[in-house]
């Protein structure tokens, strides 16, 4: 934990303990209707979708080992097949029961959209903080009581350096000392070799699938770069036709 | 969590859900499939209507066989129909009978070079078909566009046929009848100079002919038992000489002086030259003749001088005596000459007795080859003889060789295309491509559809299904908004 002094004064998160809400930290405004549609754990709450994510997170959460710092990375073979909404619901479902505290990380800094998903456009996130041009208080967001968010920031084409930095490893191991739960929206798994520098701070992989668009090759080839004991399970995304058993259950009052 | 294997059910049960899911994306691609078949179906329509249809018609023929039966009278013509008909089906089908019918009934359109109708002629060939029934039937086909067309070339077709049979017949009667005429020919020359050798031979070798053999023999003995006797007579007059001769030199001796004459002279010559032949010239005996026949020509050429016979010469006893030597001698010549004679009559006739055997064998030879070749020209005499029979019958019969038994009939409903059978067909073939490129297309779609999929490729398990979401909407009574600050 070699933070500057400075930012450990003015870091709360870091000071307080997991279990209590996050504060001082700038929160985020979500404007509604900015926010798409695919956010089901702030609009659809009661949809079938919600209750899968929610399932989700309920078998991740059963995986749990240890107290903190459980760091699960959601990536996907290629780009397109729903990992950052993947990983922002499961981050939703996670910190809904109010309890755990989680924390999105968008360790995509090619091209990360977590935030531009929250309807807010390019804000400064990890690449900076990295780069030392900005401290991490100031980038960590907050966006429900248990729920921060760390955009990617300015977006680098080769960021493997900086992942290499002892920078990144501060930074983890701060992160995972202070959150139940961390979510690591990835770059996709055959386009960037980011995911094999990292891996050694995951310890869950959620593989997100799209169906009718993901094809078995590029699957495999994805399954091949990963460990695989870390492979916790698949995410099939956007599935039409998935039968009567998936209406929603909802009782008309 | 590794990837573990499965049992075989679980094998099974996945088979069953891959041919399950199978049958969903088939049905998925019931639009496709449905379109494909519809098109195929269109089209086979489309090609069965579009296709002209051709009219078939046909006439059945009789060929009626011989009636006087064939041991009386060969036909000359090969009896097996099949054949027959082949060879007919070629020579109608040849470029000019088929350009008059096309002609003749303006078969294919006007026609506008010459390449255009020999097109024509290959069309007609295709459409014509002759087909052997049975043992003694045969039926011609011919289609058309035109019903009326069909019917009536057919009916020519069938005319066709039957002449070209007839004169198909009458001219392998005629020509085998032509080459019988050849060979007759050449065998009657051979015939002639065979003849003339053996005549030649004949001829030549009069005498010596087998027939004449006993006559040879039998000349043969009389001359040798004339030449016995001759030789006989002959050793008696030589016998008779040399008993007058010892009267001479007894007489002579007597007297001491020989008588000079010529018969004595020519004796003593003769003597002179025996022992000459015996002894040399220095012999006493040789010495001594040669001397008396020195003194006896002196005295010859002395007495012809004086013309005066000599006194031993009025001596009627030696005047007998000599005459009797001149008459012996005379004898002695003529028998000598004679024996001469038969010598070489005998010598003639025992020549011509040996020569016999070649001769036989020479003659055995040609009379025998002569016999051959009058044998082979008889033989072939008598086929020519039947080949005119045959002929004249292939004449009478002319009539009835090929019988139309079913005339052409006017068809009523096109033979070709069968349109019920392209469009079935075109069905089943569009459906069968239908399903195939269905098929083909979800073979080779590997993308991800269902849990199952992700399945097969890794043990690890699909822990959330995520419904396609509708994309954003303006409508938004639905939200439900848990926007919560704490």
């Amino acid at each position: 934990m070699s933070l500057p002094p400075q930012d450990r004064l003015q870091c709360d998160v870091f000071a307080s303990s997991p279990e209590e809400p996050i504060r001082a930290v700038p929160t985020l405004l979500l404007a509604p209707n900015q926010i798409p549609l695919e956010l089901v754990m702030l609009k659809e709450s009661g949809s079938p979708a919600a209750e899968q994510y929610r399932l989700l997170a309920h078998a991740l959460e059963k995986n749990q080992a240890k107290q903190v710092g459980l760091t699960i990375a959601v990536s996907s073979a290629v780009d397109g097949e729903g990992k950052t909404l993947t990983a922002l619901n499961l981050a939703f479902a996670l910190a809904e029961s109010r309890v755990q505290r989680v924390l999105l990380c968008d360790v995509d800094f090619r091209g990360g959209c977590v935030t531009q998903a929250l309807g807010l456009g390019n804000l400064p996130g990890i690449t900076d903080v990295l780069t030392g041009q900005r401290p991490v208080n100031e980038v960590l967001r907050r966006v429900e009581k248990n729920l921060a968010v760390l955009p990617s920031g300015t977006p680098m084409s080769s960021p493997v350096g900086l992942l290499r930095s002892p920078a990144w490893r501060q930074l983890t191991d701060s992160v995972r000392g202070h959150f139940h739960f961390v979510v690591l929206d990835c770059p996709p798994l055959c386009m960037a070799e980011d995911m094999s520098v990292i891996d050694d701070v995951i310890d869950n992989i959620l593989l997100v699938v799209r169906a009718g668009v993901s094809r078995q090759e590029m699957v495999r080839d994805a399954l091949a770069r990963i460990v695989p004991r870390k492979l916790v399970g698949f995410v099939l995304n956007d599935v039409v036709d998935t039968g009567k058993q998936y209406r929603s259950y909802k009782r008309e009052p | 969590m590794g990837v573990g294997l499965p049992s075989h059910t679980e094998n099974l049960r996945r088979n069953l859900n891959l041919y399950l899911e199978l049958s969903k994306r088939l049905k998925k691609r019931g639009k496709l499939i449905l379109l494909i078949c519809l098109a195929g179906i269109c089209l086979s329509a489309v090609i069965a209507y579009l296709i002209p249809p051709i009219y078939r018609s046909s006439t059945l023929i009789l060929v009626q066989q011989q009636r006087v039966p064939t041991s009386y009278v060969q036909s000359p013509i090969s009896v097996d129909l099949g054949e027959r008909l082949r060879t007919l089906t070629t020579q109608i089908m040849s470029r000019a009978r088929l350009e008059r019918i096309i002609g003749k009934f303006e078969l294919y359109g006007p026609t506008k070079n010459p390449k255009d109708l020999e097109r024509k002629v290959e069309r007609m060939r295709q459409a014509i078909n002759v087909q052997v029934k049975g043992e003694d039937t045969f039926r011609i086909y011919f289609g058309h566009r035109s019903p009326e067309t069909a019917k009536r070339a057919t009916e020519e077709l069938a005319h066709l046929f039957i002449e070209e049979n007839l004169r198909d017949r009458a001219q392998q009667a005629m020509s085998t009848s032509e080459f019988l005429d050849g060979e007759l020919d050449d065998f009657k020359k051979q015939l002639e100079a065979q003849e003339a050798a053996l005549r030649e031979y004949k001829e030549s070798h009069l005498g010596v002919l087998p027939e004449q053999q006993t006559a040879n023999l039998r000349a043969l003995d009389r001359f040798q038992s004339q030449y016995q006797a001759n030789a006989e007579a002959l050793q008696g007059a030589r016998d008779r000489k040399a008993g007058i001769e010892g009267q001479l030199s007894k007489e002579s001796e007597g007297n001491a002086v020989m008588v000079p004459s010529e018969p004595q002279l020519e004796l003593m010559r003769a003597e002179l030259a025996d022992k000459r032949a015996q002894l040399t010239d220095k012999h006493p005996d040789v010495r001594m003749l040669t001397r008396k026949i020195g003194e006896m020509e002196r005295k010859l050429a002395e007495l012809r001088k004086s013309g005066s016979q000599s006194e031993s010469a009025n001596d009627p006893y030696m005047r007998s005596v000599l005459d009797k030597l001149e008459r012996v001698n005379r004898e002695i010549a003529q028998l000598e000459s004679e024996q001469q004679a038969l010598t070489d009559n005998i010598a003639k006739f025992q020549r011509r007795i040996e020569s016999l055997p070649s001769v036989e064998e020479k003659l055995t030879l040609l009379t025998r080859d002569y016999e051959t070749t009058r044998a082979n020209y008889q033989a072939l005499l008598n086929k020519k003889f039947e080949a005119r029979l045959s002929m004249n019958l292939e004449k009478k019969q002319k009539d009835d060789a090929f019988k139309v038994l079913d005339p052409p009939y006017l068809p009523a409903s096109p033979a070709s295309p069968r349109r019920d059978l392209i469009i079935l067909v075109g069905t089943l073939v569009s459906m069968a491509l239908g399903l195939g490129v269905a098929f083909t297309l979800e073979s080779l779609d590997t993308t991800i559809r269902s849990a199952a999929d992700l399945g097969s490729l890794s043990g690890a398990p699909v822990l959330a299904v995520i419904p396609h979401l509708r994309k954003a909407n303006t409508d938004e009574t639905e939200v439900q908004e848990e926007q919560a600050t704490a």
